[in-house]
């Protein structure tokens, strides 16, 4: 059932769909080996796509990979924000695709790794503005220079969405355990192309309140979507504060989250890297100060 | 006090059920609603087989899911102007028969209706693109309800 649905809705679908089959330069293909391009999506907003794109791109650069992550949300960037890199940044992607810079001017180089760059997304235009084509080819060239291509999609399924998918080759559906958050994963699963291959990270897992039985499991979402589950990421108030500096949370010491990402990078490295069952590890008294309401979780 | 005392023992309701039906519901809902044809081509074979047994105001019907409160249902308003005679669904399972034959025989997909019926379907169909899918699996669900045994022609 559920692959007839995506049957169906690949057919429906069939503009992105179409798109994404441009031809492309076979010259280069033959001369140059491509990196990976990976879209994060999710269709919700704020379920954490921004933070997984940045703190992926982050482990899989400290891996000893060369990355580029690509902000797609035009208008409402962000991922400079989240990885501490917002002053550095001068000219963005639609100056790159609409020739009024070089590639190279665009990227912005972090600070610690200097094999991950970020690409911009521009603040003062429009989603509309970006030409899928042309989308597409940006994305095909930063596959001859770097190994990971991670796109950072925005929230919706208009052409931000298209134009953040146009040049994947594979998604990563970024989902938290809430109804409304899954029910708009399963409608972009059946937007995205077919060709993509799908992988699932389930993010903002609250251990305590699923052994409660007041959040879904990763199973319950996991038997709705039905996908290849990629990582399990768990709530946390260390992501805020690092969210706060600037620095991915893969850097805070001890972050369970940040722990979680470094596992999901190794695992797309190709590493089987088992899922924990992340248990509540708050001790009796904790549980019970939280339990009255003191606690500050 | 008291409101204190009730947070201390009150057991939080366990609600990640009451999630799970709820997204079970609504995806069900979207999925039909984002798959009109399969929808159509659905409707238009459980007509073929109500239509062999009995006479429809095909203007005055109404299909559709709806998302009641526990339970995804498909309602079904159908009027029902004429139940056919035995006789008359004896000719039809006759005429369906052999027709299947004469199908299996030359290959070809069809329907297994009446032939004046047929053409006219046809047309229909023809204006109505997603209703003439998959002729072949149309064919194929017939033949299954006959196999099922429908009531034997008496008289």
């Amino acid at each position: 059932m559920p692959d007839l649905d995506r049957d169906i809705q690949d057919t429906l679908a069939s503009p992105s769909g179409a798109s994404a089959q441009l031809p492309l330069d076979a010259s280069a293909a033959a001369a140059v080996k491509l990196g990976r391009s990976i879209v994060v999506t999710s269709g919700k907003g704020g379920v954490g796509k921004t933070t997984t794109t940045a703190n992926l791109g982050t482990a899989l650069a400290d891996a000893g990979r060369s990355v580029v992550v690509v902000d797609a949300d035009v208008g409402l960037r962000n991922l400079d924000v989240v990885l501490g890199l917002e002053n550095r940044v001068s000219k963005h992607l639609l100056d790159v695709i609409e020739e009024k810079c070089s590639l190279d001017e665009a990227l912005v180089r972090d600070r610690v790794r200097r094999n991950l760059l970020l690409m911009p997304a521009a603040q003062n235009r429009e989603k509309d503005d970006v030409p899928e084509e042309k989308m597409a080819q940006l994305v095909r060239q930063l596959q001859e220079r770097f190994e990971f291509v991670l796109i950072d999609c925005p929230a919706g399924i208009e052409q931000g969405f298209r134009n953040a998918v146009v040049g994947a080759q594979e998604a990563i559906i970024v989902t938290t355990p809430e109804v409304s958050a899954v029910r708009d994963a399963d409608r972009v699963i059946g937007l995205l192309p077919r060709a993509i291959e799908l992988k699932l990270v389930v993010n903002r897992v609250r251990p305590a309140m699923v052994k409660k039985g007041t959040m879904m499991s990763v199973a319950d979402v996991n038997a709705i979507l039905r996908l290849d589950l990629l990582g399990v990421v768990p709530d946390e108030r260390e992501i805020i504060i690092a969210t706060n500096r600037g620095t991915p949370v893969i850097d805070i010491e001890g972050s369970e989250t940040g722990a979680a990402f470094r596992r999901i990078a190794r695992r797309m490295l190709g590493e089987e890297v088992p899922i924990p069952s992340f248990e509540d590890k708050r001790n009796f008294v904790t549980r019970v100060m939280s339990t009255l309401g003191l606690g500050r979780s | 006090m008291i409101d204190f005392l009730a947070k201390f023992f009150r057991r939080e309701e366990a609600s990640s059920s009451r999630a799970r039906e709820r997204l079970r519901l609504v995806l069900m809902s979207d999925r039909v609603s984002l798959a009109p044809d399969i929808f159509d081509a659905m409707k238009g074979e459980m007509l073929d087989v109500l239509r062999r047994y009995l006479e429809i105001d095909e203007r005055g019907m109404d299909v559709h899911f709806e998302n009641a409160e526990r339970q995804f249902a498909l309602m079904a308003n159908i009027p029902v102007r004429e139940v056919k005679t035995h006789e008359a669904i004896a000719l039809a399972r006759d005429v369906a028969n052999r027709l299947q034959t004469a199908d299996v025989l030359e290959s070809q997909p069809t329907v297994a209706t009446p032939p004046r019926r047929r053409r006219r379907r046809r047309a229909r169909a023809a204006a109505n693109a997603p209703l003439a899918a998959q002729p072949s699996d149309e064919a194929g669900a017939l033949q299954a309800i006959d196999d099922a045994g429908a009531p034997p022609p008496s008289g």
